[in-house]
């Protein structure tokens, strides 16, 4: 388990949480390498099939971030996006997928620290269930 | 009961106020009654109606968008009625509202599978569903075989009618209670039922033809790009079709309970529209099918949603 390296799906905005990521980077913050960056114009554009089908095609966790409410570049896409995830989140929960394989954030454009931040948190907790044993296909 | 819904059909057919009456059969068996559309005065007498007659019939509105429609309806086909009118499918003065206040709907294939013989006579007496069977004659509780839905129903009297068949029924009582006890079981638990549930699938999608929000020329499930579903019966695709349906469902669904009555493998599907239900009453105050002028859930949101799972 200790060299367990999970991939997990980051979906990201474009105008917020990609450029935050963008700014880590510059910024030589250090974060883990588990996340695999997928760039969206919005979190409003996430639907939340894509996190089922993520989880189905074998990532072991799924992190979707956007810009903080009222900062959205198209107004109100991310205050759409929050009830789809909640409606998900809670499904998923309820039908027995462990706590801590779905995580969703609001990181700025300006939030380099907080990015890396967030995605040490989400690795390591990602790392602490271990491998997926629920919702895996049979190959 | 029936003898006022096919006069009032009847009536309406001869004066042409509508061309055709969605309403029910008799099946080929006791304990069935099929979903039936009465386009003649001659075919009014075929029309019938009891707890047996377990579909809602606001699925088949969409398809008759050219006709005047008559529709039986209960409270959550009246519900339906107002998700399709706020999604565009329908319009409401097209339709004649056959109001039936409603006392439920039976699970009738499972008590079928229960009683384990052939049934020759089915009868509601005092509360009681009696069977005669080619050796015997049984009773079982009425109440004991309700979908769960109904059981838990608020809105058993329809919201709107333009003519009422009978009194109007009192609620049993609203709430999940199925819900919550399922939330109770851990974690490991709810997964292996979830599981083991949906793997007794077996992709006739009955559930889906059956439901009156599922009017989708081109289903997900369907779809070959993307694939949301691979086609066979990994277990995972079978999971994948179910919760990405019961999303589809968030706000719209209006807890009839035909996907899992009509379902032939009897997958319980109603623990999770009715949690999506649960959640959007609590956590949302909103509540499908009550209001016609509201968009749909998905398509609307307030700044001050629950938001504290978000980092
Ligand atoms: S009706 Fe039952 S068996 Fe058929 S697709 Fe739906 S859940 Fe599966
Ligand atoms: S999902 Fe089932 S309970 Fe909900 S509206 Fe459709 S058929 Fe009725
Ligand atoms: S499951 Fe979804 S895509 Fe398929 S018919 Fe129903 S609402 Fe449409
Ligand atoms: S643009 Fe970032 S959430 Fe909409």
């Amino acid at each position: 388990m200790a060299d367990y390296e999970p991939k997990i799906l980051t979906i990201l905005c474009n105008w917020c949480s990609y450029a935050g990521a963008d700014l880590a980077g510059t910024s030589r913050i250090q974060y883990p390498s588990n996340i695999r960056v997928v760039r969206v114009p919005c979190s409003g554009r996430v639907n939340p099939q894509f996190i089922v089908k993520a989880l189905r095609d074998g990532v072991d966790a799924v992190w979707i971030s956007g810009c903080h409410p009222g900062d959205c570049h198209y107004i109100t896409g991310n205050y759409f996006a929050r009830r789809r995830f909640y409606v998900l989140k809670d499904l998923l929960e309820y039908v027995g997928l462990e706590k801590g394989r779905i995580h969703f954030s609001w990181v700025s454009a300006s939030e380099g620290k907080r990015f890396a931040d967030i995605a040490t948190l989400v690795t390591e907790e990602v790392k602490k269930l271990g491998p997926r044993k629920k919702f895996v296909k049979r190959r | 009961m029936v003898k006022k819904i096919r006069e009032i059909a009847r009536k309406l057919l001869e004066e042409g106020k509508v061309d055709v009456v969605l309403g029910y059969e008799k099946g080929t068996e006791p304990l069935s009654e099929r979903p039936f559309v009465a386009r003649t005065v001659e075919e009014v007498e075929r029309l019938t109606y009891s707890p047996f007659a377990i579909q809602n019939l606001a699925t088949y509105l969409p398809r008759f968008n050219n006709n005047k429609v008559a529709i039986l309806a209960r409270g959550c086909t009246t519900r339906a009625i107002n998700v399709l009118i706020s999604e565009g499918q329908i319009e409401r003065d097209k339709i004649y509202v056959i109001g039936i206040p409603c006392n439920g709907v039976i699970k009738t294939r499972e008590l079928r599978e229960s009683i384990g013989e052939e049934i020759e006579d089915v009868s509601i007496q005092n509360g009681e569903i009696v069977i005669k069977t080619t050796t015997e004659e049984k009773k079982v509780k009425f109440e004991d075989w309700l979908n769960i839905s109904c059981k838990y129903c608020e809105y058993p009297n329809p919201l709107f009618y333009d003519v009422l068949v009978g009194e109007e029924v009192k609620p049993r009582g609203g709430g999940y209670p199925d819900v919550e006890d399922y939330e109770k079981l851990d974690e490991d638990k709810r997964w292996e039922i979830f599981e083991a549930e949906m793997s007794k699938c077996v992709r006739c999608y009955a559930c889906r033809q059956s439901c009156p929000m599922c009017y989708c020329e081109h289903c997900f499930v369907d779809s070959t790009e993307p694939r949301w579903v691979e086609p066979g019966f990994d277990k995972t695709d079978l999971e994948s079709w179910h919760l990405i349906r019961v999303l589809h469902m968030a706000g719209r669904c209006v807890d009839c309970g035909t996907c899992e009555l009509v379902c032939p493998e009897g997958v319980k599907l109603l623990f999770l529209t009715r949690k999506v239900a649960r959640d959007l009453k609590r956590d949302f105050d909103y509540v499908s099918g009550l209001n016609p002028e509201k968009p749909p859930f998905f398509g609307e949101f307030r700044y001050d949603d629950k938001g504290d799972f978000i980092l």
